[in-house]
């Protein structure tokens, strides 16, 4: 019981998780005259945003928005994921299960009324609620009461350590619209607490949104973005290309050269933060045999991958965390390309005559996805596997995944913080998946759940990397790059929020 | 109308054969859709490599180049490495025969209805004529889409899809062939002396439906050698490995500044096999049955 | 051809009967139509899995499947389907949290767009090479033209967009290769879209006028006592324009119902690009929506063809 008394916000703030990766450090305070300058900028994000409801969508081209207009209670931004409050100034732990966070003083929404412990609690009752989008992230709540206008306390039915890691998505509503207009309002007009309030949309052409010159932090620059959806990666480079965007997502690998040769542009790369993760099923054979799954960890050519179909625009990836990431475990397998070990093995769990199994895949899950899959299965044809991909559409990959339907599949993550919500959420606790189960790697994240201390929980973690490596959970390959095309006018660097490196903002992060 | 009851058809395949033979469109319809169909039929012996043969350092090499690993890419290189001179061969193999196998069961499928539209009485012909009309009432692609998007892609929603978009026509034709032919005498005589309806079609009928059949058939094998490009294009038709040409150009698409090659030149391969169906479905209806040059 | 009859396409006053009765019969087409979108769109995919993330729980899929009542039965959602299509409520797009309706119409002025043009380059290109390639018959030039309709005819419309991307966006930077928004970018989507119909249309054409040029017209329009010229135009396109007007009024009907492939190519927004949008994210009511209106629009091109036929055809109008 001593251990977990008391935790106190400043117990917190000397353990920050560094998963600081390759990101480049922000440029931001070398050029402020000239940021300060930009009044507007345009940005082409990759898709329509669909509502602007944070319970109701929680696609990316959404949460961009979301990350805008509201806030949550305690944030983790930047390049290395520094916790940053919010909408809640502390908390502490009176019990394990039991999470009281002190809101902050003078915060108004954006129509000019004052924000409480109301719309709190509010927000999390009707996030629990069935046609949320994010009711998951409140399953463990039990009570939530409001001790007083600005004091909020939230309790929960577990012992869980990473909460405020994985509430970074709940994004507060005000109850006053919310209730009034319900979600179909609210989607397309929100009233927020953040930085940006929204002044203008029109669906499928634009969306307006204005500084916030109210906002606690004080007005933000620049004043006004414009965002816009377009799914064409030609269209959103021509649009860059002719000086009528400032930031375009994802520009293709074979266009990196061009924005590169455009003195007027500039290309931002976010080096290995998007991998997929093939998972086997370890519930059916042959996968049951963990030779198997360490067999055709040795049959891939990562390198192939990441030097020649993604032109280096990726990163190596023998486990489920990036290198660079505190959760990885130096002294774990490291799967380096080995045909003849893929062999031996395949041959000692008496699969030297080689099968074949069905590959589940969702549609556009990565980048140049066909063309990886099918250098992949050509690779582990070479030792006898003979793989057939089914690429399924989103809608109808989804429940045969969840279900457990499958040979072989892919889910993705990104490079985000906590370690427990990458392990929850790719499904490798014995509680909540369908195709692998691991005491050992159970009990390991038990232990974290429990532990409050960063550090100490750092080293669970690196423990339960070892244990999935070693347990080849899935076949690990790589991890995408995300490639930024930038005006130089507004030298935007990438500044991540929810603990996930591919979410950014857009405007300039204040300290 | 010209006579085309069996005196007439007794001595039509001379007739036939110089007519299509003098006409030059025809000849070259022929020659082109026999070239891919030679091309399909050998595609193992006629390519230098096969069509799964990845080398990811040597993708999207120009043609008459050298791959890293020393082989010759006479028509460059995919995205991954492979020649494209052995895909487009053995994407011949991979359009042509699904594209046949739909014409056929499309095409088996319609004339039995058809047959049985014509014969069955007034309920069934105009129910299975609604079931045409509603059908042809539809942009065949996006049709196509929506039951690939039900059933899922596989190779049998392919050919499913295949033979929906022929069974119409073949339908249609092989009911009124059978509406003409019921009233003449040979038929009537027949029915008289009390041969039963199956005999009467397989004797009477066929043999003088089989000209429009046959126009309608290969008229139909361009369109569908198109549309399983477009599926295949659209990624819901032929999967990869298989070398289809529609994907192949798909695969392409990215790369148009760098390698112009990939998405080019499966559509020539297309044009080729296309057109070869058209000239040879349009040179055959002109020696068969000018008449149907309006259809 | 589609081998409906013209029908008694009478002059008009009974006429005006005559297209109420059309239009009459536009509904069980389009009920039959709707219907089967409606079965089809919904025999595989689950549009809760899709909207609501992968760690949803079972228990959350359905729910949400219960609040957008995707949980009773097929024909009650149909029949609950009819009943709004009745009120002119076609549904709320799952995706844009809009009326469907709505989605599918604010696409339509694009495809329109495109379409239209395409149809316009199909009628002066077509007509114009068609009569061009009769008039000077077996020379090099018509040989030229029919070579050109053999090709127009077997091209893949996916390669040839791409084609004069690569020719005319990439190698000579003449037009933009995407987008929507300017006359330069309406080109080459609009030509590729227009070439299969042209070619068909320059080979009618041609047909047509050279069955006029050996007929039984010019000799009774002669004896009229008309100039040559003027009366192979009129007598000779008319004659064209019977088959020509049938199977366009087909082809609009197509063209209309979103090229689907051409927008793809050139990232056009229309209704071609939504509907793959609305199918791939199992967003019914637009599906629904988009579907219905194309058999709406196709059943009122055919009608508007058979009454073009009523003035084209006296012979078609006497009867």
């Amino acid at each position: 019981m001593s251990d977990h008394a008391r935790v106190t916000r400043r117990h917190f703030m000397t353990s920050t998780l560094a998963t600081g990766a390759a990101l480049a450090a922000p440029a931001w305070a070398q050029a402020p005259a000239a940021l300060r300058s930009v009044e507007q900028i345009t940005v082409l994000q990759l898709d329509e945003v669909a509502s602007l409801d944070p319970l109701a969508d929680f696609t990316n081209p959404g949460l961009q928005m979301h990350a805008h207009i509201l806030e949550p209670l305690i944030d983790f931004t930047g390049p290395d994921f520094k916790m940053t409050p919010k909408l809640a100034l502390s908390w502490d732990n009176p019990t394990p299960t039991r999470w009281r966070f002190k809101l902050r003083p003078n915060v108004t929404w954006h129509d000019g009324t004052p924000f409480t412990a109301e719309d709190v609690k509010y927000t999390f009752e009707t996030a629990k609620g069935p046609t949320s989008v994010k009711n998951r992230y409140l399953a463990r709540v039990q009570k939530i009461d409001i001790l007083d206008p600005l004091t909020i306390q939230v309790e929960l039915d577990a012992a869980y350590a990473p909460l405020l890691g994985s509430w970074v998505y709940l994004y507060i509503v005000q109850k006053k619209t919310y209730e009034a207009g319900g979600s179909a309002e609210f989607g397309k007009k929100p009233v927020g607490t953040g930085p940006y309030r929204l002044v203008e949309w029109q669906k499928q052409q634009q969306l307006v949104l204005e500084a916030y010159d109210k906002h606690w932090n004080g007005p933000h620059t620049p004043k006004r973005i414009v965002v816009r959806g377009i799914r064409e990666a030609g269209t959103r480079l021509a649009e860059l290309q002719t000086g009528r965007a400032d930031i375009i997502f994802g520009v293709p690998i074979e266009m990196a050269k061009t924005v590169e040769s455009n003195s007027q542009l500039k290309l931002v790369v976010q080096q290995g933060v998007r991998p997929p993760y093939f998972v086997f099923n370890s519930k059916k054979p042959p996968f049951e045999d963990r030779r198997v799954r360490q067999a055709m960890n040795y049959a891939v050519d990562r390198e192939g991958i990441v030097k020649g179909i993604l032109q280096g625009y990726g990163e190596v990836r023998v486990g489920p965390f990036s290198p660079t990431q505190a959760a990885f475990n130096p002294a774990g397998p490291q799967y380096t390309l080995d045909v003849e070990r893929a062999r031996a093995l395949l041959k000692e769990a008496g699969k030297d005559g080689g099968f074949s199994f069905t590959w589940l895949l969702r549609k556009d899950f990565m980048v140049k996805d066909e063309e990886i899959m099918q250098a992949l299965a050509n690779q582990l044809g070479k030792v006898g596997i003979k793989v057939t991909l089914q690429f399924l559409e989103s809608s109808v990959y989804t429940p045969r995944y969840a279900n457990g339907d499958f040979d072989m599949a892919v889910n993705a993550w990104g490079k985000s913080l906590e370690a427990d919500s990458v392990i929850t959420g790719l499904r490798w606790l014995t509680e909540n998946s369908k195709f692998y189960g691991n005491p050992q790697v159970d009990a390991a994240i038990t232990k974290a759940r429990a532990t409050f201390g960063m550090p100490e929980r750092t080293l669970v973690y690196q423990e339960a990397d070892r244990l999935l490596r070693e347990d080849a959970v899935g076949l690990f390959t790589h991890a995408q790059s995300e490639l930024y095309g930038t005006n130089r006018r507004y030298p935007w660097q990438p500044w991540a929020y929810a603990g996930n490196a591919g979410l950014l903002t857009y405007y300039v992060p204040k300290a | 109308m010209s006579p085309t009851g069996p005196t007439a058809a007794a001595r039509p395949s001379s007739r036939v054969v110089h007519a299509f033979l003098r006409n030059p469109q025809a000849v070259s319809g022929l020659a082109l859709f026999g070239c891919t169909l030679l091309v399909a039929v050998l595609a193992p012996a006629l390519a230098p490599d096969t069509y799964d043969n990845q080398d990811i350092m040597g993708r999207l090499k120009p043609p008459l180049s050298r791959g890293p690993d020393g082989r010759v890419y006479l028509l460059g290189s995919d995205p991954l490495g492979r020649d494209m001179l052995s895909r487009i061969i053995y994407g011949a193999r991979a359009s042509v025969s699904v594209a046949l196998a739909g014409l056929v069961i499309g095409g088996g499928l319609g004339s039995l209805l058809g047959l049985l539209a014509g014969f069955g009485g007034r309920g069934l012909d105009t129910l299975v004529m609604r079931i045409v009309d509603a059908q042809l009432a539809f942009p065949s692609l996006l049709l196509a889409i929506a039951v690939i998007a039900a059933l899922g892609t596989s190779l049998w929603t392919l050919l499913a899809v295949l033979a929906l978009r022929s069974w119409a026509v073949h339908a249609r034709t092989l009911r009124s062939a059978v509406l003409v032919i019921r009233e003449q005498e040979s038929v009537t005589a027949a029915r008289a002396l009390g041969a039963g309806p199956m005999r009467v079609a397989f004797k009477e009928i066929l043999p003088n439906a089989l000209a429009p059949l046959i126009v309608v058939a290969t008229a139909q094998l361009g369109a569908l050698i198109l549309l399983e490009s477009t599926l295949s294009f659209l990624g819901i038709g032929l999967q990869p490995p298989a070398p289809s040409w529609g994907s192949m150009l798909s695969s392409g698409r990215p790369y148009m500044t760098v390698a112009w090659w990939v998405a080019a030149v499966p559509g020539v391969a297309i044009l080729i096999a296309v057109l070869g169906a058209n000239l040879l479905g349009d040179g055959l209806r002109d020696a068969l049955d000018p008449r149907l040059k309006w259809s | 051809m589609a081998g409906r009859a013209p029908g008694a396409a009478p002059v008009l006053p009974a006429g005006l009967l005559y297209v109420l009765e059309r239009l009459g019969q536009l509904v069980p087409t389009v009920l039959t139509v709707s219907l089967i979108a409606f079965v089809l769109i919904r025999l595989s995919g689950d549009p809760a899995s899709l909207l609501l993330t992968p760690e949803a729980t079972e228990a959350e899929r359905r729910a949400f499947r219960d609040a957008h009542g995707l949980d009773r039965s097929l024909p009650v959602q149909y029949l609950v389907f009819l009943g709004s299509l009745l009120r002119g409520d076609l549904g709320t797009s799952f995706w844009q949290h809009e009326p469907a309706l709505r989605v599918v119409l604010s696409r339509f002025p694009a495809t329109l767009l495109l379409s239209a043009t395409a149809i316009a380059i199909v009628i002066v290109f077509g007509l114009a090479v068609g009569v061009v390639a009769a008039m000077f018959r077996g020379t090099a030039l018509d040989w030229l033209v029919m070579a050109g309709v053999g090709l127009g005819q077997s091209v893949a419309t996916f390669w040839l967009g791409l084609m004069l991307i690569l020719i005319f966006a990439v190698f000579i930077p003449l037009f933009p290769p995407s987008g929507y928004g300017t006359p330069a970018q309406l080109v080459l989507p609009a030509v590729t879209l227009a070439a299969y119909y042209v070619a068909v249309t320059t080979r009618l054409t041609r047909s047509g006028m050279l069955e006029v040029l050996g007929q039984d017209f010019i000799r009774t329009a002669r004896a009229k006592g008309l100039g040559e010229s003027a009366t192979i135009l009129r007598h000779g396109l008319r004659n064209a324009l019977i088959p020509i007007t049938t199977v366009l009024g087909l082809q609009i009907g197509e063209l209309l119902a979103g090229a689907v492939v051409t927008e793809t190519v050139f990232a056009w927004p229309g209704v071609g690009t939504l509907v793959l949008d609305a199918i791939t994210r199992r967003d019914y009511p637009v599906v629904q929506a988009t579907i219905v209106l194309i058999a709406l629009v196709f059943a009122l091109v055919n009608l508007a063809v058979d009454l073009v036929y009523g003035v084209l055809d006296p012979r078609v109008r006497v009867r």
